[in-house]
Order: C-alpha cells, then structure tokens, then sequence
C-alpha cells in the first residue's frame, strides 16, 4: 500500500504531504520559540538592571557565526536546485558544504561555550546568561538535528535518487526550509542576545 | 516551480501491488499501521486510566478517613509512603500530582486523540493510511517512553512529581528528584502530541477521499482537526516552559524563582530576578487549549452516535462546525482566567473574563445543537447511545458550573476549593470519559468484527453515571464550603470544614462503587475480542465512510478507493428506500 | 529483632574490645562542667498562639525558648561535648541499635540537642496528636523532610555519613528548633541543666574536646589521659563581647 501524494501533488490544494508536514513543523517551532523570546522580554523587563550583549559575549565571533549560517542557507539552496536540474554531482558538493558551515558554527559556538565555562560564566549565573545558554542550546540542537537529516541526505538516504529523483529532491527540499528556519531563529538571536 | 520535477507521475506505483507478510514485531509492536497504532494508543490510554484511577482510590481513602491506617494494602506502600497504612501527606501530594498528569497527558488525550483520532480519522475520510506512518509510529513511541518516566519517577528517591499536575514554580524547582523526572517525561509526552498533530493535519487535508470537501467531514473529522491545531500550537510553549524549568532544577538558573526566596528558613542561593507568574502563563497557554483538546475528541464522538442512533442528520452542523473552529480559535486567548487569584491587574481580569464568557457561545451552541438533535428522533437505546445521551447533561453542568469561574469576581471565594475539582471533572470525567466510553462501543465492531455485549454494556453505564455523580456532586458543596482542593486530610484539622466532612465519605464510596461498575466493562472488553456477536462491515446501519471498510480493515483499509458523494448524515432521507443513505454509496 | 539483635552486639563489642591487644577495657573518661560567664539576657518564651493545642497544652506557664538554658549557679543545658581529635584513625565502633528519640511534645522538640552514631536508628514521636513536619538541614547527609500527620505517631530513619552539627526543624511550627550532630563514635554528650557532661570508655592518649553551643560557637580543650583516669575539663560561654574570655 502507497501513501497518496508523497510526492505528486493534490489537485485542489496544490501541495504534496510532506510541504504541508514540514510546516506545520516549522509553525509548532514558531511557537517554541517564541515562548522562549517572550520570556526573554518577560525577565528583562521585569530585572532592574540588565547587561549588554557585548558585556558577556563576542560579538566578532557571532558575527562570523551569523554570515556562516547564512552562507549554509545559501549552499543548501545550491544543493536543492543542483537536484531540480538533475546534477546530483553538484548536489553532493553543495550539500557537503552547507553540513560543513554547519560544523563550522557548532565549533565556533563550542569555543564561547567553552570560554564562557572557563571564565565561570554559566547559566545560573545571572539570568542574562540563563537565556542565553537556553536560547542558544536549544538553537545548537537545532542545528544538530538539521545537520543529521542533510547527513542522511548526503549520505545513505541519497539511495532515493535512483529509484524516486522526484520524491528525493521533494525531501531535500523540506530539509531545506528546515535549515533556513534554524538559521532565521539564529538571525533573531543575534542581535537579541549580542546587541540589544 | 517544483511542479515540472513532482508533476511527473510516480515512478514507485508499482511496487504497492505486493504485500509482503510482516512479522509479529513489525506488524504488532513497531507497526506503521495506523489502525494498530490507534489501538495502542487506546490500550495505553486505558490502562492508563485505570491506574489513574487507582491513585484516586487511594487519595479517596484518605480524604474520606484522614489519617486511619487503610486496611489490608495499607502495608505495601512502605515506611516512608504509608507507615503502618496511615498516608503521609508527601504521598498524598505525589498521587495528587501524578493523578492529574497521568489522567490528562497519558489516559484521555492518548485514548482520545492518538487512539480515536489514529483509528477513525483516516478510515471516515477514505484514505489508506495517515500521511506519515513513520511519525506515527515515533508519536506512540515517545508517548510510551513518557509513560515510562512518569511511571518510573514514583521510584527515585523523594518519590514522584509533588506540586500538582500543574507543577507551580518556586514550589516545582525547589521540590525533589521526582519533579525532574516529570519535566523530562512532559518533554516526551509534548512531542508525541507535535508528531501526532502534524500527522492528522496533513492527513485530513491530502488524503481525504475525492468528493469528501470540508463541509461534507464527518463532525468527529472537523473535532480532530480543530484537536490537531490546538495541540500543535499551545504544546510547544510548554515545551519551552519545561526546557526552562528544567535550566532551573538542573543548571541553576533562576526563570522561575523570585530574588530573596528563603525556603523554610534557609535563604536559596539562586541569583533570583525571575518571574514565578511566567510559569503560569506559559503553562495555562497551553493547558486551557487542552481543556479543549480533552473535551473536542468526545464532542465529536458523541455527534457520531447521537446522529447515528437517533436516525436523523445532525441539527445544525454547519453551525456546530463554524462554533467548533471558533473555539478552537478562541481557547488561544482566554488562559488567563486561571490565574484571576495572581494579582494581574483588573484590566487583564476584565479582557480574560470577557473571553472566557465568548467562549462558552460556542460551547453552547454545539451542546444544544446536540440536544437538539434528540428531538423527533427514533432513538436507539444501545450502550454507545445511553452514553452519549448522557454526555448531556454532564457536560453541560460541567460547563454551567465553569461560568461562575470564568467571572472574576466569584472566582475569588471558588478558587483553588473543591468546587473547581467538581466542575472540570464534570467536564473530563463524566463528560469526555462518557464519550470515549461511547465510542469504544461504537467503533469497536469495526475494530474487531464483533460487538461488545449490549447487557454488560448496561450495567457499565449505569454503575458509571450514578457513580460519577455521587463522586463529583458532594464536590460541589465542599468547596463552596471553602475547602481548598489541596489539603492532604481534606481539612480535617480545620473548624470551618468539619460542616462538610461526612460529604468526602459519600464521594469516595461513589468512587470505589464506580471501580466495581468498571470490571464488567473490563470483561465485557476482553470476552467480546473471541465470543462477541459477530457482525458485518456496517452493524449501526451508519452513513460515514469507515463502514464502508470490512470489519476489521485490512492493511491499506479499502477493498476499493471510496469516494463520498454526500455530506455525511443522510439518515431518513424522505423517499429513500432505507433509513440511511451512506456517504459512501453512488 | 531487637531483642535478640542487642546482645548479639553487646557480645561482639565486647569480643572486639577483649581482643583488642594490651588494653583489656578502655576506661579513661572526661567529665566537666559548662558555666555560662556574665549575666544571663532574658528570652522571651514560645508564642504559640498559632497552634491551639499546644498553647493549651502548656496552660499558663508558656513553653522557654531553648536556646539558653541556665541552672542554679549558671550551669549551662544543650551544649554538646565531643571528642573532635585524636581518636585513633582505622577504629571503628559500632553503632548502638537503641534508638535516639526525637520527640515532639507541645510542639517542642524534646530534646533540643542530640548526638547519634552513625547507622543508628532515628526515632520521631508525635505525641501532640496534629500534623508535624520534620525537616533537617544537613550539608552531608541527605535532607529528611516528611510530613507527620496527626496520626502518625512514630516515623524513623538513620543518617549515614558523619556531619557536624545541624538544625532540625518543623516546616509547620516555626518555632520548633533541634539540633543533631552524626559522629561515627560513641564519644559525645550533651549537657543536662546542671551543666554536667561525661565522655567515658576513652583509651589513653590526648585529645581534643569541643564544646559547643547553638548561638555561643563552639570552644575546644585539649586533654591527656591514661589507664582509667578521670579528667575534669570544664567549658565557660560567654556573650560576644561582655568582657569574658
């Protein structure tokens, strides 16, 4: 037995499954994290002092963090749109390289973790680093996660391409508005937490 | 854009003509199929029930008989629970708290929505499967491993989760292990219902049968659907709020807790500078939608049975459809009304209390539409029936009782006393426990192929109505006594609740009675799967399309793909030459 | 259980400190007297006003605040005495099954300073008949914080590590305070209101005793004895600041 539209598309709602799953997913990840934010406004108004990003965080480095994920959004269409066109050469490049930025941003952000335990920053701490640490965790999950489905794309779920091309560029597609999402909540966070 | 790549037909059609047999872990254990799945989730949410329900048993004993050993179990519970039988009250407040947990997130939201939601919904819109059979299965396997923790935290030291099903802060960070554990089973709970939502969404909207539009949905259809929404959008607030104060309990942080907390005399070294109230927010902006994620899935089953068995269409669906999205829309802006008591300012009490007085537009608009539809029918007096019947009346006090809560002045003396156990059981208990009753009776033909017994099915109901009336009616009076809904002795030590005492004794020996009425339900359940009446594909003589299915459906569900040609009550139709016309029926 | 588990243990403490070689039965003990130096200040007694039955119960003559309690001469109640060094490392004693009784009576904990070996059983008695809850504070053992519902009249649990001394409250009486010291030996005591301790079965060597009280800190001396002496070592507290040494 098949699932209808998997990949061919309904008629009367012009989309397949999986685009309706995957925003539906982002929707629930909206509301995630915007509980998180109004917290964060919640505890900020409500502290009588509060530190500047720059206080306790670098910014130097969020920046390049910031222009690494854009980059990976950027590489990840390149992998979508390489499979639209049929190369799937260019798609295992350009997928290699958004999995890669994406480890580039995990180890930049491993290194202010690592600073911020060194120097006795941790959550409970004040409630500046608090949010910050819950924020950027739950993001770093994020990321995580994007990165182990691009993986299996990369890797062994790339099988799909020989039976279903259209079903796989379907998938890699989701996995992609995945991935911009993450990166969006991050383009949020930045200034957020490292300039306000 | 992407239409030139996925506008190309399937290249994978032909491989769905074989069915390869599965073994017995995959076909019953770790199954995709959305019927198995279902009923998984409906055992799980049973058996969860039932031990819901024993906590209650417990608790009763000692709201009844404050402080006298329980006879012959007592002993089991050990020293530190129940020494020499007498209950202590940091195990009353664990079977407090996880009697909540445990009835709300894994017995009537599983049974529900994963169980009734999982079988019916892709059978009554016609599709083969739900649209991610993977999912589903990860949905029921993350409920599981939620069940697990919660079950589990009763043996770590300390005991389990103590603060209340609604876990308050400062009270839940400063409390034991346990509550720990409950935030890590809630993180597993919360997303079984994401995974499951997103399913029937997507479900409903692509893999509905050509024909069957929105307006033609089986009533139950639009509840799931509306159900999905809810659990969709209000969940994940929780999940940030549990992420937080999980920080709280693990990290250190301070979320949730106030600067200068002294807690019995020793200052916390927390820095502070939280906000208590936060923890409120974000748990009530989930938890009144899932009022109406526990109260929709049995509206929608009650319309099911009340349509079939009074043999005539729904009065007013499309107003009962249009009152169900608005609540849906609604039950987003009015959580606030729980927390009239915090001090928000009576502005904010003004704004939620109009909310909550719109809301119960809606709610009884679907209640008389249903009433309504009783009238000048030739009913059907079978179990699924009698119960749906009376859903009624029940939720119907449940609901008129809620009002006086809803306002913010009479909230004031109500809050947090008995009188608000009584009203939100009378809504979950006799109310939605009798609607899933009733759709256990009623899709339990198309489940197994045969028809649970009609007598026992009686004696069921009526051990339960009178049962549940005689727990939750003394309630009533207990608390406009005053009585407040947390006291582990049911305030036996204080002057003003002597009055109202003997009333707890009434109560609980409504309850214990109601567990008798519940083994011929139990039975009845079991010996119907070998020596039930069996009976054909359509034993109610229904019009939707899951009786179009043979009983029970195979993998895949239809013989042939259905197609709806027509809303979906057309019973009595005048010049018909049978009382109903199927949906499913050229 | 308990009736035949004690003189099995006598039996075995007695064998062990038999056959310990050279000393056929430590008999050295310390004995002493604790004063309080200068003029006592006036507490004010226990307010229970919130509590019915226990305001009844001590009828006209209100419950004494604890925290200082003087006999004739200006003896000093409630100070525990132990032996802080010199014990001979490796050595362990068994502990006691008799238990230590913690015992709640118009909402007063009776006593209000206790010692108790380690794996000694912890006995809590509810002899007012209302709802109670003990909750320790220790930094070391793991915190006991139940409730004791009118009913119960006896709960019990041991401590398992050694840990100075720490406070016992009622999270339900604010003004109920205990005190409880864990030692992994028997050498403690706690004075009566006479002022009189007794720290005895002491093998010869020098030690370190510590006197010590709940708001007055705590004082040490350093004492030698041999064979089956008999030392007198006496304490003097005084007021921060009143002059006293």
């Amino acid at each position: 037995m098949d699932i209808p539209y998997t990949v061919e598309l309904r008629r009367d709602t012009g989309l397949n499954n999986g685009k309706i799953g995957i925003w539906l997913f982002l929707a629930s990840e909206v509301m995630l994290f915007g509980a998180l934010f109004a917290s964060y406004i919640l505890i900020r108004v409500g502290a009588p002092s509060w530190p500047r990003g720059d206080m306790f965080l670098d910014v130097p480095l969020a920046t390049l963090n910031t222009i690494v994920l854009i980059a990976s959004s950027v590489t990840m269409v390149m992998a979508w749109a390489s499979l639209m066109r049929r190369r799937f050469g260019t798609f295992r490049i350009y997928m290699g390289g958004t999995i890669l930025l994406g480890l580039v941003f995990l180890v930049v952000k491993y290194f202010e973790y690592s600073h911020h335990i060194h120097l006795g920053e941790l959550p409970g701490t004040n409630n500046f680093l608090a949010i910050y640490f819950t924020l950027t965790g739950l993001h770093g999950l994020h990321v995580l996660g994007g990165m182990a489905v691009n993986a299996y794309f990369w890797g062994p779920g790339a099988k799909l391409w020989k039976t279903n091309p259209a079903w796989f560029t379907n998938r890699v597609e989701h996995s992609g508005l995945f991935w911009h999402f993450v990166d969006l909540v991050w383009i949020f966070l930045f200034p957020t937490l490292y300039l306000l | 854009m992407s239409d030139q790549v996925v506008g190309a037909p399937p290249a994978h059609v032909a491989h769905g003509v074989h069915h390869e047999e599965l073994g017995f872990w995959r076909k019953y254990v770790f199954s995709t199929d959305h019927k198995v799945i279902g009923i998984q989730y409906a055992v799980t949410g049973l058996l969860f029930l039932l031990f819901g329900f024993s906590l209650m048993m417990l608790m009763r004993w000692q709201l009844a008989y404050p402080g006298v050993p329980l006879p012959l179990i007592g002993q089991l519970f050990g020293e530190a629970r129940m020494p020499g039988g007498t209950m202590l009250p940091e195990f009353y407040n664990e079977l407090g708290a996880m009697h909540g947990t445990i009835m709300v997130f894994l017995g009537v939201v599983p049974l529900a929505v994963g169980g009734f939601g999982n079988f019916v919904l892709p059978l009554q819109i016609g599709a083969p499967d739900m649209a991610f059979p993977k999912v589903n299965m990860a949905s029921y396997w993350c409920l599981f491993l939620g069940g697990i923790t919660m079950l589990g935290s009763f043996l770590v030291p300390g005991g389990a989760a103590q603060s209340g099903w609604t876990s308050y802060t400062p009270l839940a960070v400063i409390a034991g292990t346990g509550q720990t554990w409950w935030l890590v089973g809630m993180i597993f709970l919360i997303t079984s219902s994401l995974l499951g939502a997103i399913n029937f969404i997507t479900t409903t909207i692509q893999l509905r049968a050509k024909g069957l539009t929105f307006m033609r949905f089986p009533f139950f259809v639009w509840a799931q659907f509306v159900t999905a929404f809810l659990l969709l959008l209000a969940f994940p607030p929780l999940e940030a709020a549990g992420v937080m104060q999980l920080m709280d309990r693990v990290a250190g942080t301070s979320f949730f807790l106030p600067s200068g907390l002294v807690v019995s005399g020793q200052p916390l070294t927390n820095t502070g500078g939280g906000n208590p109230l936060l923890w409120q927010h974000l748990f009530w902006f989930l938890a009144h939608p899932e009022v109406y994620v526990l109260i929709l899935p049995g509206m929608g089953i009650v319309a099911e049975v009340i349509a079939n068995n009074t043999r005539k269409p729904l009065w007013g669906y499309r107003s009962m459809v249009y009152s169900l999205v608005f609540l849906g829309f609604m039950s987003f802006i009015v959580w606030a009304h729980h927390m009239f008591m915090t001090g928000m300012g009576t502005a904010m009490a003004a704004f939620f209390q109009t909310t909550t007085m719109i809301i119960s537009v809606p709610s009884v608009v679907i209640l008389t539409a249903l009433i309504i539809s009783l009238w000048g029918g030739s009913i059907r007096y079978n179990t699924a029936m009698l119960f749906a019947v009376s859903f009624l009346p029940m939720f119907g006090i449940g609901g008129l009782t809620g009002l006086p809560l809803g306002l913010n002045i009479s909230d004031i003396p109500l809050h947090d006393t008995y009188y608000v156990i009584a009203h939100f059981h009378y809504v979950v208990a006799p109310g939605t426990i009798f609607a899933l009753m009733a759709g256990i009776y009623y899709w339990y033909p198309k489940a197994t192929g045969r028809r649970m017994n009609e007598t026992l099915g009686k004696i069921h109901w009526f051990g339960s109505l009178v049962g549940m009336n005689i727990v939750f009616m003394p309630m009533f009076i207990i608390g406009m006594a005053g009585v407040s809904r947390r006291l582990f002795d049911a305030g036996s030590a204080y002057e003003f609740a002597q009055p109202t005492m003997h009333w707890n004794v009434v109560s609980s020996w409504g309850a214990w009675g109601m567990a008798v009425f519940q083994i011929p339900f139990i039975f009845n359940f079991f010996w119907s799967l070998r020596k039930g009446e069996k009976v054909g594909d359509n034993p109610w003589q229904a019009t939707t399309i899951e009786w179009s299915a043979p009983s029970p459906p195979p993998h895949g569900n239809f013989v042939a793909a259905p197609q709806a040609y027509r809303g979906p009550y057309e019973y009595s139709v005048p010049g018909a030459g049978k009382d109903f016309v199927a949906q499913y029926e050229a | 259980m308990r009736a035949t588990g004690n003189p099995l243990w006598l039996a075995a403490g007695l064998v062990a400190v038999l056959s310990w070689p050279g000393v056929a039965v430590a008999a050295s003990s310390v004995t002493g007297t604790v004063v309080f130096d200068g003029k006592a200040p006036a507490l004010k007694p226990l307010d229970m006003a919130a509590e019915a039955v226990c305001h009844k119960k001590h009828g006209s003559k209100p419950a004494p605040n604890e925290a200082l309690v003087l006999g004739t001469g200006n003896t000093m109640g409630n100070i525990m005495v132990w032996v802080s060094k010199g014990l001979p490392a490796g050595k362990t004693w068994p502990a006691p099954q008799t238990p230590v009784v913690l015992n709640q009576d118009g909402c007063v904990y009776k006593p209000h300073v206790m010692g108790i070996m380690v794996g000694q059983p912890y006995r809590i008695l509810n002899s007012d008949g209302i709802l109670h809850n003990i909750h320790t504070f220790p930094k070391i053992n793991p915190s006991f914080n139940r409730g004791q519902p009118a009913t119960v009249k006896e709960m019990s649990t041991t401590f398992g590590k050694p840990e100075a001394i720490f406070q016992v409250k009622c999270d339900v009486h604010p003004w109920m305070l205990a005190y409880v010291g864990v030692f992994t030996h028997p050498f403690f005591s706690v004075t009566g209101t006479d002022g009189k301790f007794t720290i005895s079965g002491l093998d010869a060597g020098t030690y370190e005793i510590t006197a010590w009280h709940e708001r007055l800190g705590t004082q040490t001396a350093s004492v030698t004895v041999s064979g089956s002496d008999k030392k007198n070592q006496d304490f003097k507290f005084a007021l921060p600041g009143a002059g006293a040494k």
